[in-house]
């Protein structure tokens, strides 16, 4: 479905897919007006946001099941159809269980932020021969802030290398995608393009997926979105350990902080066997791509 | 020939009145069990898989031919995203099928209300109306199906009598 169908009734005559197309953002606030964001970092607004368009606009993002993403919603984010994802943020409360208290999902949404995907092919390209390593690929993860396009260079990077080239065989890639993000899944079976030889485990945490895929797929590389947590490094090394290559996504500004994160989880030995691949956004909209070794070292830079 | 004719005729009127009276309470009667098993369903789709109202209107395995049709129109109507809350699909759906549900007003009213249940916040609110509802169908469809037992036992007597009488008078 196109974005421009979620939206409030009363903003569709005004925006239409044209306006969306070279669209990063649509942000929604009450009492606001709707505004585009664009990747030369220009914006677009139109009206203004009352209490009832956002309920109205998150009936249509959760298929009128507003119960079944509570989970996603108690996180702050959830994923449409397309891959799109949707940030909340609103009045939140939590409940006490026993010395720790838990959060409950956001009672009073007030604010949306649609990050619209997009699925550039080639993008990673240029990459993709500082990957390959013997037969395999080294462990690579993306790095950049956020919303800078580490998902969208991630899901071609799985693309490049599931379809192989002329000189190189395709690789048997499995995707553990936890927000169906990477592979926007409807109903289990991916809208996006990640190649032939690609198999994707939709809606599961990250390290009980990554272990489940290792076991039951055999895959030459596992691939996952946004490492954060210790237990996603835990998963990561056993993967390193059976010889699995990672592709992996992390959020951090600098290369030395994402040594840091890696060598302080236990992952020092895969730096040894890595690429960490930078992005940054420049003026125009563009993005600078930087390649470097596990040490910290410059490759390739565009 | 003509005294015998006319008597075939009222005869004839009288059962096809009878029988199409009897039909479309035994109508209404699977309609509502309908219901019930459509509340539970959810209920146990909620309870079980947490599942998405699209999904559930897409696999929920009807007994009448009349409810997959109007499931069908609810979900085609709600994937347009036209109506800003689901409550007003359900409402609009129902109206326009008012006469294909077969269902009297009473149930009419608990199936309307059921729109709560399928578009609530949070699924243990859902799952408390659905329940609602089932106990409230339930004890609808025990008295119309004693209220159905009461006047079967009335008129096919009647009936019955009425026939003969018109035989007689005939004669």
């Amino acid at each position: 479905m196109e974005i421009q169908n979620y939206l409030p009734m009363a903003f569709r005559t005004q925006i239409n897919g044209g306006m969306l197309k070279d669209a990063e953002e649509i942000r929604l606030r009450v009492g606001q007006p709707l505004e585009i964001l664009y990747a030369d970092e220009k914006s677009r607004k139109f009206g203004r946001i009352s209490g009832e368009q956002i309920k109205e606009m998150l009936n249509y993002l959760s298929g009128y099941s507003l119960y079944a993403i509570e989970e996603e919603l108690r996180q702050g984010y959830f994923t449409v159809e397309g891959g799109h994802r949707i940030g909340v943020s609103g009045r939140t409360s939590y409940q006490k269980k026993g010395r720790w208290s838990e959060m409950n999902p956001l009672s009073l949404v007030s604010g949306l932020n649609i990050r619209l995907a997009h699925e550039k092919k080639d993008c990673a390209l240029p990459v993709i021969p500082y990957l390959y390593h013997n037969r395999s690929i080294y462990h690579t993860f993306f790095f950049a802030p956020p919303g800078v396009g580490k998902t969208t260079y991630l899901r071609d990077c799985i693309r490049c290398l599931s379809k192989g080239d002329k000189r190189k065989r395709g690789l048997k890639i499995s995707v553990v995608d936890e927000r169906s993000e990477i592979a926007a899944c409807h109903r289990g079976i991916p809208q996006n393009d990640l190649g032939p030889r690609t198999d994707v485990l939709d809606n599961c945490p990250k390290e009980q997926g990554m272990r489940m895929l290792l076991r039951a797929m055999s895959p030459e590389v596992i691939a996952v979105d946004e490492l954060g947590t210790p237990e996603d490094f835990a998963a990561v090394y056993d993967c390193a350990r059976c010889g699995i290559s990672v592709l992996g996504t992390i959020h951090a500004g600098d290369k030395e902080e994402v040594i840091k994160r890696l060598s302080g989880n236990g992952l020092s030995q895969i730096l040894k066997e890595c690429r960490l691949v930078g992005l940054k956004r420049l003026g125009d909209g563009k993005r600078k791509i930087m390649v470097y070794d596990g040490k910290g070292e410059l490759l390739w830079e565009k | 020939m003509g005294k015998i004719t006319g008597m075939i005729l009222i005869m004839a009127g009288c059962a096809g009145t009878l029988g199409y009276w009897y039909e479309t309470k035994k109508k209404e009667l699977s309609m509502m069990e309908e219901c019930i098993r459509l509340f539970s369903h959810w209920q146990d789709a909620l309870e079980t898989e947490h599942m998405r109202l699209y999904d559930f209107l897409d696999t929920y395995p009807a007994l009448t031919e009349e409810m997959p049709a109007m499931l069908k129109e609810l979900k085609n109507m709600l994937e347009k995203n036209c109506y800003p809350t689901g409550r007003k699909a359900w409402d609009r759906v129902l109206e326009k099928n008012r006469k294909s549900l077969f269902l009297g007003e009473e149930a009419k009213q608990i199936l309307r209300n059921a729109g709560e249940a399928f578009f609530c916040e949070s699924s243990r609110e859902s799952i408390r109306i659905s329940r609602v509802c089932t106990r409230r169908m339930e004890k609808i469809l025990v008295l119309k199906r004693e209220e159905l037992r009461r006047k079967c036992r009335v008129y096919l007597p009647a009936g019955m009598l009425l026939g003969v009488m018109i035989i007689i008078l005939l004669l």
